[in-house]
């Protein structure tokens, strides 16, 4: 059975905006992080259904730098969970309420 | 058919794997005692509510393999291309020299940090 | 799918131009290693020598960018980078930026116990991002510039770990950033599906090769890169971060943020802009699309900006959202580029006054700050003129030439830019900026008045020492201040040479 690259693409979208949806609404900070690696992940997805569907090595190049990159960031990411778990015993985003207007 | 290298290593794998395991059930001397016989799970009580604190340097650790397990993945594409690259000159190698370059001066930072030491 | 097994032997070699060419870069990045090899040496235990090492390496980097200034463009790592005389004028900018922020620093961090090598290579490090992200040519090279820039800055915001405020900016930027970093590489990807490539100058051959309008899949992913860009730039509706991630970030940190990361995402944004969508020979319904679009992010950024600055009595906060305020002016220019003879140079030259000058304001205000980021607010500069008569000139000519008023940086770098504005026949959107500008001078002013014509507040707390380090950094910025505003002309035509060269 041949999978359509649409059928892909479309999962891929699908993905990417639940993890948007999670970041925007989401209350606890490490599932927001998990939001964006679910973001970036569907950016893989595409990029690496782009790279099949195009026969165009270059798709799945961007993937490696990618994955790095995410790395990268949830490690700063859960760097600075922690240090704000220090300071203000919680990981709930409606607890941020310092700066505002 | 092109698979059949694969399937051997399975099979010698399993074998080898099991071979071990029987042998040294058969063979090993065996002291037991109540703190040999509890299952091992890297210094933690195994038992117990999933959902108790635990020391945030396992954080630090897995934090730390993930960074450098994560740039592994480069050495995976020079690894399969670079003898054709070799012919030409040695650009390449020396790109990668400098890309672990990179990474040791990472690893020697953490090191001297002390994020490595459990204590 | 045939994975092409040709070899390039072109990309296996390093002419003698294109090391020359990366030669700033690889300096920051090797001064860059060293100080953190210095940082984690035990036998140094005073952090002087990797202060010492970090300023001097983004010193010698700026002067080697500028000595590469006027080399010819050499294409990089195929075609993935460029050297041109674009991107070395923001390579100085950023490291100029970088060195007064470590210079303004020094003192600041000793007050705050804060004083770790960590600081000055997280600078350093943000700085190279922000270089190569100004020289990228490809999209995804963009992506890894931006993070490496941003990544270092969200943990140079949470710096002052056991304040609850800068965790809560730092979390708070994160966040945001990072989902719009990841809509900016959702618009790639779409980009890449569309066009085949990921580097800008395919992009730009597609578009002016597609007649016919472009597909619905490329629409979207433009704009998907173009919401990431406006999230970067902060312009009205992707600004709600700015006002608290300046508030909360540690003071020199946040004039870092307002002169290198401003500039370089204004600088990459400029580069896709005249690529992808607003150059010669690209078809006129998309440039059409893309005036409507950065039109309407402009004029609200202005309005909202300034009407928000007004009320604000953190002086902190009102830089942030005088800060939005400029980026709407800074949009005005980029509609005016192509249609006025001076191109993108206002843009250019308006992105460097104004980095001037917030620098300046801020080291001040790093000055000001008394422990933990408190008093920054408006009654704590009463009668700053009898206690600190210095500072206060010094803020003032700030002030004045953020407000736009001659003979300042400001108001030379606004005029171009309203002048172009108006050679491009946008006289609806020049009235709408010169009517925010007055606004502007309300909430500016109140400050000096603050400043020369309340007496102080009884008990105020006494003002720190002001450090050498940080009085060279204000002293510089009020000459160079003073000196755009008098002699536009020579930094005018730096930035014209920048823009031809793109």
């Amino acid at each position: 059975m041949r999978i359509e690259p649409w059928v892909v693409l479309t999962f891929c979208s699908i993905i990417f905006f639940i993890g948007l949806a999670g970041v925007l609404i989401r209350r606890n900070i490490l599932i927001i992080l998990m939001s964006v690696e679910l973001m970036l992940n569907a950016v893989n997805l595409t990029f690496v259904t782009f790279s099949r569907q195009l026969g165009h090595l270059g798709g799945q190049m961007s993937v490696f730098f990618i994955i790095t990159v995410a790395a990268a960031e949830s490690a700063v990411g859960l760097g600075l969970v922690i240090a704000m778990f220090r300071t203000l015993r919680s990981v709930d985003t409606d607890q941020i309420q310092l700066l505002r207007e | 058919m092109s698979y059949l290298p694969v399937l051997i290593l399975v099979v010698i794998a399993i074998a080898l794997g099991g071979a071990i395991q029987i042998l040294s059930h058969v063979l090993g001397p065996k002291f037991p005692n109540p703190m040999k016989n509890s299952p091992f799970e890297c210094g933690m009580p195994p038992l117990g509510d999933a959902r108790h604190r635990f020391s945030v340097r396992f954080y630090l650790v897995a934090i730390l393999f993930l960074l450098f397990d994560v740039e592994a993945v480069f050495f995976f594409p020079f690894a399969v291309t670079f003898r054709e690259y070799l012919g030409i000159n040695m650009f390449m190698v020396l790109e990668m020299a400098v890309f672990v370059g990179i990474l040791l001066v990472g690893y020697f930072y953490v090191l001297r940090k002390g994020a490595l030491e459990w204590d | 799918m045939d994975a092409s097994t040709t070899i390039r032997a072109d990309l296996l070699t390093l002419t003698s131009e294109q090391a020359m060419m990366l030669s700033p870069y690889l300096w920051v990045f090797g001064g860059t290693v060293l100080a953190m090899i210095l940082s984690v040496t035990r036998a140094i235990q005073p952090r002087l020598p990797v202060f010492i090492v970090s300023v001097l390496t983004a010193l010698v980097g700026m002067v080697v960018s500028l000595g590469l200034f006027a080399a010819d463009r050499v294409m990089l790592f195929n075609n993935m980078m460029v050297g041109d005389s674009y991107a070395n004028f923001f390579n100085v900018v950023f490291l100029a930026s970088a060195a007064l922020t470590m210079l303004a620093s020094f003192e600041y961090l000793d007050q705050e116990r804060l004083q770790y090598g960590e600081y000055y290579l997280l600078v350093l490090f943000a700085a190279l991002g922000m270089m190569l992200m100004a020289s990228a040519l490809d999209l995804i090279v963009i992506f890894i510039a931006l993070e490496l820039m941003s990544l270092s800055v969200y943990v140079l915001v949470g710096f002052r770990r056991a304040d609850r405020r800068s965790n809560e900016a730092a979390m708070k930027y994160f966040i945001l950033g990072a989902a719009a970093s990841a809509i900016l590489l959702y618009g790639t990807a779409l980009l890449y599906g569309a066009t085949q490539s990921t580097n800008i100058r395919d992009i730009q051959a597609f578009v002016q090769s597609q007649s016919g309008g472009v597909s619905i899949m490329f629409t979207l992913g433009a704009w998907l890169v173009i919401v990431g860009f406006l999230f970067k730039i902060a312009s009205v509706p992707f600004h709600m971060w700015m006002p608290d991630v300046y508030e909360g970030a540690p003071t020199p940190i946040t004039g870092f943020m307002t002169t290198g990361l401003k500039a370089a995402a204004f600088a990459t944004f400029v580069r896709i802009f005249i690529s992808t969508g607003y150059g010669d020979g690209l078809p006129a319904a998309i440039q059409s699309h893309m005036h409507d679009i950065i039109v309407v992010c402009a004029v609200l950024t202005m309005v909202i900006g300034n009407a928000v600055a007004l009320t604000q009595t953190n002086l902190k906060r009102m830089l942030a959202y005088s800060s939005i305020a400029h980026t709407g002016y800074i949009l005005v220019g980029m509609i005016a580029g192509q249609g006025s003879e001076q191109g993108y140079a206002p843009v250019v030259l308006y992105l460097v006054a104004y980095a001037v000058m917030n620098m300046g304001a801020f080291a001040v205000l790093a000055i000001l700050a008394a422990r933990a980021d408190q008093g920054l607010n408006l009654r704590d500069f009463s009668g700053l003129s009898s206690r600190q008569p210095w500072l206060a000139f010094a803020m003032s000519v700030f002030l004045l030439s953020m407000a736009g008023i001659p003979p300042t940086a400001g108001f030379a770098a606004k005029y171009l830019l309203f002048y172009s504005a108006v050679q491009a026949h946008e006289i609806g959107l020049v009235v709408i900026s010169v009517l925010c500008s007055a606004i502007s001078v309300y909430y500016y002013l109140r400050v000096l008045v603050h400043m020369y014509m309340h007496e102080p507040e009884e008990g105020a707390a006494p003002l720190r020492p002001v450090s050498v380090w940080a009085a060279a950094v204000v002293a510089s910025m009020v000459v160079l201040t003073v000196q755009i505003g008098t002699l536009p002309a020579g930094m005018l035509a730096a930035a014209k040479r920048a823009v031809m060269s793109l």
